[in-house]
């Protein structure tokens, strides 16, 4: 058999994707160099037509020379922006109406478990359960949604966001978060009859510590989803942080609307003017508590780089920049 | 049809173990000559085949010995041992035993 040596540059690279392979200190030169062996001999069939090239084989080279999917995808939204911009808003609505409806459907629901409370006297262990229930679900419901909405996607089908105006999309959101102002019944907050839920659920240390880890795991979760929608594939370093930005703004902005609209009042001199001295921008549940803009920053930012880290964008916008 | 990948994995042991029991070998030429056997019948992650090699190794059914290959260059040889051929035989016979079970319950009147 013909025993030419591989072209040295070749061989680096052969040698190279051999040495990503560690396993021990002391195993590492000796596997590598059987693996080395086998890359040598593939390259070396191949060269000599001795392997014929498989469908799979012509698709691998074909992607190898194509280049790198999320690099194209940044090179074509480099191109295409303002294409890119209104699908990207279109889906940040969709997102936003996603996630309004369910917290207030989430509200309605703990509302009418703490009319319950009220309604019965006894020690109401099951309506505890309830309420965390309808908390985790309200709060990470959306997620089920957005994987509904990209299997939609995928079959092919334009969704309804895409179909609808910008103008229908901004009415739903106000909307949703005017709903509680436009329909006072709905607004209507509800609080506990402390009387009738066991005392452990108000003012143990542990609960209180129980409630604020879990109101934080819940509102991670939630933005994770946020970013998985509002980032589609193939993920790049850059649409994870625009959707981490998006997540922040629409939650501060849109559920500090009706609080900024209801402090607006009549001035003296007949000019409305807001005397609103509330606690600023932040998004707020029954029971979840209160996040300041400054909280879901610090939020976002964190799960943008854990989500940037499990899905590659983080190497893929250190490769981008590289180019 | 591309066979499960727990069916390949379940074979992959006995299938080296079968190639060597023809002829010592080193990882490359008995991954091409399985490959060749198979025809397209299943096609392996071929890096994946080598820490089995390493097991097999270890667990004595295969001893191996680095040597010049036809080729003149030095490859890691692997030859089968008394224990990798009995390991060989009851894998096969386990295996043989598991085909006929599916073969005539496929095959009965309710298959």
């Amino acid at each position: 058999m013909d025993n030419q040596p591989l072209d040295p540059s070749i061989e680096e690279k052969a040698r190279a994707l051999c040495a990503q392979i560690t396993v021990a200190h002391d195993l590492d030169s000796e596997i590598q160099e059987e693996l080395y062996g086998h890359v040598e001999d593939k390259i070396l069939g191949y060269l000599r037509g001795e392997i014929s090239v498989s469908g799979d084989d012509a698709l691998i080279l074909v992607r190898e020379h194509f280049g790198d999917a999320a690099t194209i995808k940044s090179l074509f939204q480099d191109v295409h922006v303002t294409e890119v911009a209104v699908s990207q808003w279109r889906r940040y609505a969709a997102a936003a109406i996603a996630m309004l409806g369910c917290t207030l459907v989430g509200e309605v629901a703990l509302n009418a478990v703490f009319v319950f409370t009220h309604l019965f006297q006894a020690n109401l262990m099951w309506a505890v359960w309830i309420v965390f229930a309808v908390l985790v679900v309200a709060t990470l419901a959306p997620w089920a949604i957005f994987v509904r909405w990209q299997r939609t996607l995928r079959a092919g089908r334009r969704p309804w966001y895409y179909r609808w105006h910008f103008t229908t999309l901004g009415v739903t959101i106000l909307g949703l978060a005017f709903v509680k102002v436009l329909i006072p019944s709905i607004g209507i907050s509800v609080d506990a009859n402390s009387n009738s839920l066991p005392a452990s659920f108000f003012g143990t240390d542990f609960l209180k510590w129980m409630m604020f880890s879990g109101r934080l795991v819940l509102i991670f979760l939630q933005c994770l989803s946020w970013l998985w929608w509002c980032d589609a594939s193939p993920r790049t370093g850059r649409s994870t942080l625009n959707a981490a930005w998006a997540w922040c703004f629409s939650f501060a902005f849109v559920s500090t609307l009706p609080r900024m609209f209801l402090s607006l009042s009549k001035a003296t001199d007949g000019s409305m003017s807001a005397n609103w001295a509330g606690p600023g921008f932040g998004f707020s549940m029954p029971l979840l508590g209160r996040f300041g803009m400054l909280d879901l920053i610090i939020i976002a930012m964190v799960a943008a780089f854990v989500y940037a880290l499990s899905t590659g964008a983080v190497k893929r916008l250190r490769d981008g920049l590289a180019i | 049809m591309q066979p499960n990948k727990e069916l390949i994995g379940a074979s992959t042991r006995l299938l080296i173990l079968a190639a060597l029991a023809r002829e010592a070998s080193y990882g490359y030429a008995v991954i091409k000559s399985i490959n060749d056997e198979a025809d397209g019948l299943f096609v392996w992650q071929e890096g994946t085949v080598y820490p089995i090699l390493h097991k097999l190794e270890k667990e004595k059914l295969v001893r191996a010995q680095w040597q010049q290959a036809d080729t003149g260059r030095r490859r890691k040889y692997y030859y089968i041992t008394a224990e990798g051929r009995d390991a060989l035989a009851d894998g096969a016979e386990q295996w043989n035993g598991f085909h006929e079970m599916i073969t005539s319950m496929a095959g009965g009147p309710n298959g």
